[in-house]
Order: C-alpha cells, then sequence, then structure tokens
C-alpha cells in the first residue's frame, strides 16, 4: 500500500477531485485518502435505457426504484435526501457511524462515498461574480481561469440568454439542452411578459449543467433517458468519481480506500504532514506521510479534521448553509397537453430573482418536471383518498413544476459547529451543530418568495404549497474555516493555507466566507484547482 | 393519548391477502396476472418496514377494520389522507401503490394522461366531489373505526 506522496488529498468529492487533477497535471505526485463507499447493487441491475422503457418493460424496475428493503418508499415526512433514490442511497452510508453529527436544529447530508455529494448533485454550474463574493479575500477575476479550466475538463451546456449576468461567462459552453414541454411553455410565456417581469427583478433562461450534449472524451452526450436520478449509465452527467477513474491511470496518483482520514500532524523538523486514519471497516489505524496536505472533506468534514488535529474540542467554528424550499406548481398552459417523451430528468429551466436589480440578495431557483421520481411519492402528499389523488396527479405530471427556491447564507452567532468528545470512548467524537438563523432573516427569505411566487403566477405557473425540509436540506455547506485577509485563528490565507500550519491545504466548501444564493458546487471545483495550482507552483 | 403496543402480526397469507385487497382499491379493479406478484411483494414490504415497535392501538384496529370491512376502505383512506396522514393504513396503501406503479404491466396506469382539458377539468371535479364525500362519510367512521375491537 502506498503511504507517502507529495501532496496527500482528503476526499475525492468535487472539490478533492479537482485539486487532485490540478496537481497531477502540474506534474506532483498524489496520493488521495478516501472512504469511497459505491452502490455495488443497483447499479449494475440498471439497463442503458430510457426511463419510459425501463418502467414499460423491465421486470426488475422495482429494485432500482424501491430498493430491495423498500428503503425507496420513504413513509416519514419530506426529509433531508428525499431525492435519493435507493441507487444513490450509498451516498451517505456510514456517515452515521464514522461522521456523527449532533443537532437539533439542522439536518445535513454528508458523504463518504467515491465522488462525495457530487455523486447525487443536480450538475448545476454557474459561476459566482463579484457581488456574490462581496466580503471574500478574492474576487471574481481570481476564479475566471479556474472556472473555464474546469469547465472544459467537465463539459458544462447552456445558453447566452437573460441569465447569462447571473451565470457567467458563455465562452467555453456546449451547445444547450433539450428543455422539455413543460419548460419550454414557461419560457415561452417569460418571453411574452420579458418586460415586466425584468422589471419585477425575475429573468429566466436555459439551465446550466454539468450535462454533455457533445461527447467529450469516453462520455456521450446525454441521450435524454431520464435516468439522471438512478444511473450513469450514458455518463452524460458529470461526475467526480469519473475524474478518480482517470487519475487512476495516470502515473503520479495513487487511491487509497476505505481510509477515513481522523488527523494530522506537521514533524517540527521536516518538511512534511503524517495523516492518521482510520479502516473504515476494520478499524484499524495506519499514519501516511506527505510534503502538504490538501483536506477536501466537506465543510463539515474538514472542520472535524482540523478540530481534532488541534486538539480543539468545544471550540465553535460558523456553519453556513443555503436555506433551500420546494414550491410544486401547476403550469396552466400544460394542462392535459402530453408530456415530453425524451427528456432529461435535472433542472429544466433555471430562475433568478434579483430584488434590487444589483446583483445581491438573489433567490436562486431551479424548475423541474416531475415524472421520473414516480406517483407515490406525490400521492403520499396529497391529502386526498390515494386512488383519486393518483388520478388528479396523472392528469397535472405534465403541467407540474416543481421550483426549487435557494436563498443566501452569511455567518452569523446563531450558526455554529463544534466539535466534542464523545462521553464514553476516550478517542470518539461528534459534531454538534447549531443552527439558529436569525427571525428577520427568516422573514426576508419568505419575502422574497411571496414576490417570486407573484411573479410566477404572472406566468401561468400556479403553485400549490411551499414544502420547507429544514435547514441542512440544500446539501450546500461552508464557511467553517474560511479565507480571510486578517491573520486569524482557524481561517485560512486566500491561497487555502490553513493559518498556523506550513503545508495544510483546504480547498473545500469550508473555505467560502459566505453562500449566495447559487449552488457553489462549480465554484468549489474552480477555487480548488487555483489553490491547488499555486500550491504545486510553490512547492520546492 | 394512543397507547404503543405491538404492530399487527400478519402471516404472509394475511398480508397477501390484506395486499390484493389494498391492491383492488387502488387499482379500482383486481389486478389480474400482477396480483399474487404484487401480493408477495406487499407482504415482503410489510415484514421490512412494519415489523417492530412503532404502531399504536388506535393505528392497528383502523387496519383490522378496514381489512374486515372493505367497503369502508375509501371513506377510511380519505379521512386519514386528510386528518392522520403518517397512520399505518396509509403508509400500507402508499407501499402498496408504490408496488403497483413498478409493475411493468400496470405501468401506464401511472403514466401522464393527455386529454382534452374539458375532460380534464371535469375528471378533476369529478375527483374532488369523489374526494369531499369520502371525507366527510370517513370522518364520521374514523372515530369509530380506530375505536373498534
Amino acid at each position: 500500500m502506498t503511504r507517502e506522496a507529495d501532496v496527500l488529498v482528503v476526499g475525492s468529492g468535487p472539490s478533492a477531485v479537482s485539486a487532485a487533477w490540478a496537481l497531477v497535471e502540474s506534474g506532483v505526485s498524489v496520493l488521495m485518502l478516501d472512504v469511497g463507499n459505491e452502490d455495488p447493487t443497483y447499479a449494475p441491475l440498471i439497463p442503458e435505457a430510457s426511463w419510459l422503457d425501463n418502467r414499460r418493460s423491465d421486470p426488475a424496475q422495482h429494485r432500482y426504484f424501491l430498493g430491495d428493503d423498500f428503503e425507496g418508499v420513504p413513509l416519514g415526512a419530506v426529509r433531508v435526501g428525499a431525492q435519493l433514490t435507493p441507487p444513490r442511497q450509498h451516498i451517505a452510508r456510514d456517515t452515521d457511524r464514522l461522521t456523527p453529527l449532533v443537532s437539533s436544529t439542522f439536518a445535513p447530508t454528508e458523504s463518504l462515498a467515491l465522488g462525495g455529494l457530487g455523486s447525487g448533485w443536480g450538475a448545476s454550474s454557474v459561476q459566482f461574480g463579484d457581488a456574490d463574493m462581496e466580503g471574500w479575500p478574492i474576487a471574481a477575476a481570481d476564479l475566471a481561469p479556474h472556472y473555464r479550466a474546469v469547465g472544459e475538463r467537465i463539459g458544462i451546456s447552456g445558453a447566452a440568454d437573460d441569465l447569462l449576468p447571473y451565470y457567467g461567462d458563455a465562452a467555453a459552453l456546449q451547445p444547450p439542452l433539450q428543455i422539455d414541454d413543460n419548460g419550454r411553455a414557461l419560457l415561452t410565456r417569460y418571453a411574452a411578459h420579458r418586460e415586466a417581469m425584468n422589471r419585477g427583478g425575475l429573468y429566466a433562461g436555459c439551465p446550466r449543467l454539468a450535462v454533455l450534449t457533445k461527447d467529450l472524451a469516453d462520455r456521450r452526450a446525454t441521450r435524454y433517458h431520464e435516468m439522471d436520478f438512478y444511473a450513469d449509465t450514458d455518463r452524460s452527467v458529470y461526475r467526480p468519481w469519473m475524474t478518480v477513474e482517470v487519475l487512476r491511470g495516470l502515473p503520479g496518483f495513487s487511491y487509497q480506500r476505505p481510509w477515513l482520514a481522523r488527523g494530522f500532524r506537521e514533524l517540527p523538523d521536516r518538511d512534511l504532514v503524517e495523516v492518521t486514519a482510520r479502516q473504515a471497516r476494520t478499524g484499524e489505524t495506519a499514519v501516511f506521510t506527505a510534503r502538504r496536505l490538501v483536506l477536501g472533506a466537506g465543510a463539515m468534514g474538514t472542520a472535524r479534521i482540523v478540530l481534532r488535529s488541534l486538539g480543539l474540542f468545544d471550540r465553535p467554528l460558523p456553519l453556513v448553509c443555503n436555506a433551500h424550499v420546494y414550491v410544486p406548481c401547476v403550469n396552466l398552459p400544460m394542462l392535459g397537453r402530453p408530456m415530453t417523451p425524451r427528456r432529461h430528468g435535472l433542472t429544466q429551466v433555471g430562475l433568478v430573482l434579483d430584488p434590487d436589480h444589483d446583483g445581491r440578495r438573489l433567490v436562486y431557483v431551479e424548475a423541474h418536471g416531475y415524472r421520473s421520481l414516480l406517483l407515490f411519492k406525490l400521492a403520499k402528499e396529497a391529502p386526498l383518498p390515494v386512488p383519486e389523488a393518483v388520478g388528479i396527479f396523472r392528469d397535472l405530471l405534465s403541467a407540474l413544476l416543481i421550483l426549487v427556491i435557494e436563498h443566501e447564507d452569511r455567518p452569523a452567532p446563531g450558526k455554529t459547529c463544534r466539535l466534542r468528545r464523545s462521553a464514553d470512548a476516550q478517542d470518539d467524537d461528534a459534531l454538534t451543530v447549531d443552527y439558529h438563523p436569525a427571525p428577520g432573516e427568516t422573514a426576508a427569505q419568505r419575502d422574497a418568495e411571496r414576490r417570486l411566487l407573484r411573479l410566477v403566477r404572472r406566468l401561468s405557473c400556479w403553485p400549490l404549497r411551499r414544502i420547507d425540509p429544514g435547514a441542512g436540506a440544500s446539501i450546500h455547506y461552508g464557511g467553517s474555516l474560511p479565507m480571510s485577509l486578517n491573520d486569524d485563528a482557524l481561517t485560512t490565507t486566500p491561497d487555502g493555507l490553513l493559518r498556523g500550519t506550513r503545508g495544510v491545504y483546504l480547498v473545500d466548501g469550508s473555505v467560502l466566507p459566505s453562500l449566495p444564493a447559487k449552488p457553489l458546487t462549480f465554484t468549489l471545483m474552480a477555487n480548488a484547482d487555483r489553490i491547488a495550482r499555486r500550491l504545486a507552483a510553490g512547492m520546492p | 393519548m394512543s397507547v404503543p403496543s405491538t404492530p399487527p402480526i400478519l402471516g404472509h397469507l394475511d398480508a397477501r391477502e390484506e395486499g390484493l385487497l389494498l391492491a383492488r382499491y387502488l387499482l379500482g379493479r383486481e389486478a389480474s396476472d400482477a396480483a399474487p406478484m404484487a401480493a408477495a411483494r406487499y407482504a415482503e414490504g410489510c415484514a421490512r418496514l412494519f415489523a417492530g415497535p412503532g404502531a399504536c392501538a388506535p393505528d392497528d384496529a383502523l387496519t383490522r377494520f378496514a381489512r374486515r370491512h372493505p367497503w369502508s376502505l375509501p371513506c377510511l383512506d380519505a379521512a386519514a389522507g386528510l386528518l392522520t396522514p403518517r397512520a399505518l393504513l396509509r403508509q400500507k396503501l402508499i407501499l402498496m401503490l408504490a408496488i403497483l406503479e413498478t409493475m411493468p404491466a400496470l405501468a401506464d396506469d401511472f403514466m401522464p394522461r393527455p386529454r382534452p382539458r374539458w375532460l380534464l377539468l371535469l375528471g378533476l371535479a369529478r375527483a374532488g366531489a369523489a374526494t369531499v364525500l369520502k371525507t366527510l362519510a370517513g370522518t364520521v367512521l374514523l372515530p369509530l373505526a380506530r375505536r373498534a375491537r
């Protein structure tokens, strides 16, 4: 087993693989430590066929739609990770056991999977602008070349439309994805009322997604199979494990699993850092050594490793997470019309509410169709007799749009995490999260939602109800060890170096000082690419 | 206050019969060739999801009542959907619905249904009226069923 390299990278999510890619490309040897859970059960069962074909002909479909233990039949309230179908549930496997978290106010999804949370992301790939990065020690221009490099590597489709000022540079985009009839009807109404919508601060257009519309290396353009919540059979949607797969074929890269990094120690007289890791199955401990350490274990995973390594138990760190709600709507012009047979299952239309027309305090919205997640989940939520609910949803399905609404988040005294020692086992601990947004903050979000939905109604799209799955549900976390120009403890330099260390770099959401409403994954990748290239350039 | 108790212990045979009853109600007809398979999966699902503590006595009574008096199922479902959406009876209906929906032979029973808008509105009105009537009847029946032995 390889235990040494120039740089040790912890994790295999979007940030970690982007850093590893940049390092290997720069000629630096990398050892990636990862738990690396995969789905050995369902993925091999899923045919490379469309959702419709699978529904009509695959006798084994109940296994991947419902799960062998019926884990895909959620019987409780809508909760965090509700969109995780049985083939995606490995994403959150073992986290209760290996990375325990205690909170009564915050229910996050963390991952120990190969590819991390990126194994189930919605592929939204928009760039942050200067307004989004207010208060950060870096500017949009610092990220620009890295957005481009990552975009070219993973393949992003989109269009230069009304969302261009919010989504960023469109130079390296693949052609936009086909939008289904439901999404097109919404965009047609938007075009007819564009001036009034823009006056109200609402902008709409094609989504920008890391989904191929043209072949890229061994990945194929999407076949519009609508199986995106279940499988990656055509590899059209980018997943970080694809990069790990390529890296494993390159010299200078080694992937070791199932290892959970627990802590690091810089050797006083040598330019080396040691990482202690626990074998995820046996509990055995091993030490890995490198000249530099790159932590990409997620905002909370990295916080655990840093606090444990420094012995800082009970020390609060900030934590931010986008507030996130679902609003199912009926798109009235689509009532009674047939549903597009060939479609993809991800975002069909992007919307942005810019209330003050200045790019600040945005509300970011993704409009999804609903079909591939099956009717029974909708019927469960309806206060109707089940057969009537099924009939009504069959009638409404072609017109149903689910708006996924995200709000920005900034650090505040009521939003913290801290590492606490376990009472019964001396070497174990749990991350405790207290997350209490100020009442004014929540009220402002509700106001913005009301304004958004008023405009959406004018597009003949009628909201049915608001579903709030609770804090932590957006699966966008950040801010625990933020980049800063101030020389404060438990922050990083603008280049990701953890202050107080000589060679520990952070590349994940932990370094983002705040979260704008936009999805963060593409920025995580670009920022990791930036930090890793600077690290490689400065390596002795 | 509901008293925690052991959930209904159904043998596989009982669970299959219950599954057939629920399938007939959900589809509005016999599930024909798919029925035995659906009932077997339902029995397996019940064993995985509903074995162990969690149900309460009124919940058991409601399910038992619906099994003994199939005519009451639409009304109890309607009232439970509105008043106690997490009731065991509703959960069992959702489980059977999920099973039926993922059977290729029944796929078209769950696909979007394009039709002229006037027909769609008529259908929605009918469903609305049926829901109101069933819910009214169910609201009367539900407390009785939850207390039944």
